[in-house]
């Protein structure tokens, strides 16, 4: 009976390993099927000059290139403003912060993590509607708003998962510390940081891959369909992700629709592209703490 | 020859989430040979250790009362003193745990990386600091060509050896060993045993120990625990012959 019950749980989890490898894969197989075709200069450039078109000297309309940029800056700020504040935050909760306090601000972040994305859009819209009616007349929808927001959506994550990184180490690497007569500071960041560097990461790329991929935050908070390349801070932008679900819901030609599979699949490839820089620099990150005395 | 205390314990109470695990010790240890402590598990004897560098305080649901006085300036002080610099307590008073717990680094950060923190020796002293514990554990002519290379490749037996050499770079006066062989083979256990013997007249050793023939090998004084209490401290003339010892042990329990 019980040999029975074990080669069924083995069954099944072979099947289900199996089965969403292949779901997974078929995806990947149908995007770059509809998608590997419409690569190329067009798709990123529509009719203008490449060079001239990368640096803004030459407006783009309908095609990727502007949507590129839009989405790595928009990434990038995110995550400028979300990842040392999340980090820190875990740590404080892990390591320094009494227990009544840990409870009601863990109660806060878990709120934080179950709020929809839409919702964080809408109360950077109604941010912007305050300020205008006070005292930014001024004020617009804008590529530092959204990226605010999103890093509103991404902190929870980065803050869960430093703090269970830091709270899976074991007792007793936890106690080397303290029993070589390290302060608890010198303990947190020589010796439990380093430890938990590998999960913390996973953290950031999770939450980095998030922050690409979101449409409702940055809908209502300053993404529109031909901006051209972001014109600074405060100006709108475009966004890949925006821009597929834009071109999905609009398409007038079934080469559009194309073009759609083709962002999707770039929006992949940038994706990962991020998460290989973050997995270079944790390699180096490593190496020091390994290296230097 | 006569021996003067360096821990006098008084009235020591501990308790986990309202647990007792250690009630009413009284102990005054003179600086002698190693002190071996053995008993059942569970008797406390861990606990009892890490009462002694304050280390129990990092546990969840401690509370403890009581007075712990140490020699570890010339005169016995209280280390629970609130002008008592905890990190330097614990630095004095060095610990090695049950299983090897070297840092996923090189084998020179190992030791490097808390001599640079705590202690305040330049580049050189470091170094030559690094190479006398490496060489005071007889681990320096097995590593010196791979100190570079990251520790946790090391065997277990000189895992444990490099955890020694990592307190003793910071010069304790007191050195705690919670069951230093437990996760070890024999041949390990046996060099390790050989080591404290030789490091006995340097610091002052007190081990927890889970082997008879280990305590009798390696102890100058047996401290008897049971059920959170002392229950017997012997002397080296009653515990010579391995009988005694046995007849003794079931006495007690």
């Amino acid at each position: 009976m019980n040999r029975l019950l074990s080669s069924c749980v083995y069954c099944w989890s072979w099947m289900t390993t199996l089965g969403i490898s292949l779901v997974a894969g078929l995806l990947l197989f149908y995007l770059l099927s509809q998608g590997l075709p419409t690569i190329g200069r067009e798709l990123f450039f529509g009719d203008a000059p490449i060079w001239a078109g990368i640096f803004g000297q030459v407006r783009i309309w309908d095609a990727l290139w502007p949507a590129c940029v839009g989405t790595l800056f928009l990434v990038l700020l995110a995550a400028l403003m979300a990842v040392p504040l999340g980090i820190a935050s875990g740590i404080y909760l892990a390591c320094f912060a009494s227990k009544p306090f840990k409870r009601i601000l863990s109660l806060l972040v878990e709120l934080l993590a179950g709020t929809p994305s839409i919702v964080m859009g809408l109360f950077g819209f109604a941010l912007i509607l305050f300020l205008r009616n006070t005292f930014l007349p001024d004020a617009n929808t804008s590529l530092f708003l959204a990226a605010s927001c999103l890093a509103l959506l991404i902190l929870p994550y980065l803050i869960f998962t430093t703090q269970a990184a830091l709270e899976s180490l074991s007792y007793e690497y936890r106690l080397i510390g303290p029993s070589l007569g390290f302060s608890q500071l010198q303990t947190v960041f020589h010796i439990l940081v380093p430890a938990a560097g590998r999960s913390i990461l996973g953290g950031v790329i999770l939450s980095v891959g998030r922050a690409a991929e979101d449409t409702a935050v940055i809908m209502l908070t300053g993404v529109i369909a031909n901006a051209g390349l972001p014109q600074g801070l405060f100006g709108k932008f475009e966004a890949l992700p925006f821009r597929i679900f834009y071109l999905a819901a609009e398409y007038q030609t079934p080469a559009e629709l194309d073009s759609a599979y083709g962002t999707a699949l770039v929006l992949l490839s940038l994706t990962g592209m991020l998460y290989g820089g973050a997995f270079t620099l944790h390699k180096t990150l490593a190496w020091r703490w390994n290296q230097n005395g | 020859m006569k021996h003067k205390p360096f821990c006098i314990v008084k009235d020591l109470h501990i308790s986990f989430h309202g647990r007792t695990v250690l009630q009413k010790i009284n102990l005054t240890l003179n600086d002698s040979k190693i002190i071996v402590l053995v008993g059942p598990s569970g008797s406390g004897k861990t606990t009892f250790l890490r009462s002694l560098n304050r280390l129990n305080e990092y546990y969840p649901g401690y509370s403890g009362r009581g007075e712990i006085e140490l020699d570890l300036s010339g005169s016995m002080q209280s280390i629970h003193h609130p002008q008592v610099n905890v990190t330097e307590l614990r630095r004095q008073v060095g610990m090695v745990f049950q299983t090897p717990n070297v840092l996923p680094v090189s084998i020179a950060k190992n030791i490097n990386l808390p001599l640079n923190l705590v202690t305040d020796l330049d580049k050189v002293g470091r170094e030559k600091r690094l190479v006398e514990a490496l060489q005071e554990v007889h681990l320096w002519d097995e590593v010196k060509d791979r100190l570079k290379e990251n520790a946790s490749r090391l065997s277990g037996g000189q895992q444990q050896r490099l955890c020694l050499a990592r307190v003793l770079a910071l010069k304790p006066k007191i050195l705690l060993l919670d069951e230093p062989t437990a996760s070890l083979d024999f041949k390990a256990s046996r060099r390790i045993e050989n080591l404290l013997i030789e490091l006995q007249d340097r610091y002052q050793i007190i081990a927890v120990s889970h082997s008879l023939r280990q305590a009798r090998k390696i102890a100058g004084q047996i401290v008897v625990m049971a059920e959170g209490q002392i229950a017997h401290l012997l002397e080296k003339e009653q515990f010579e012959s391995p009988d005694m010892l046995q007849k003794l042990l079931e006495e007690i329990f």
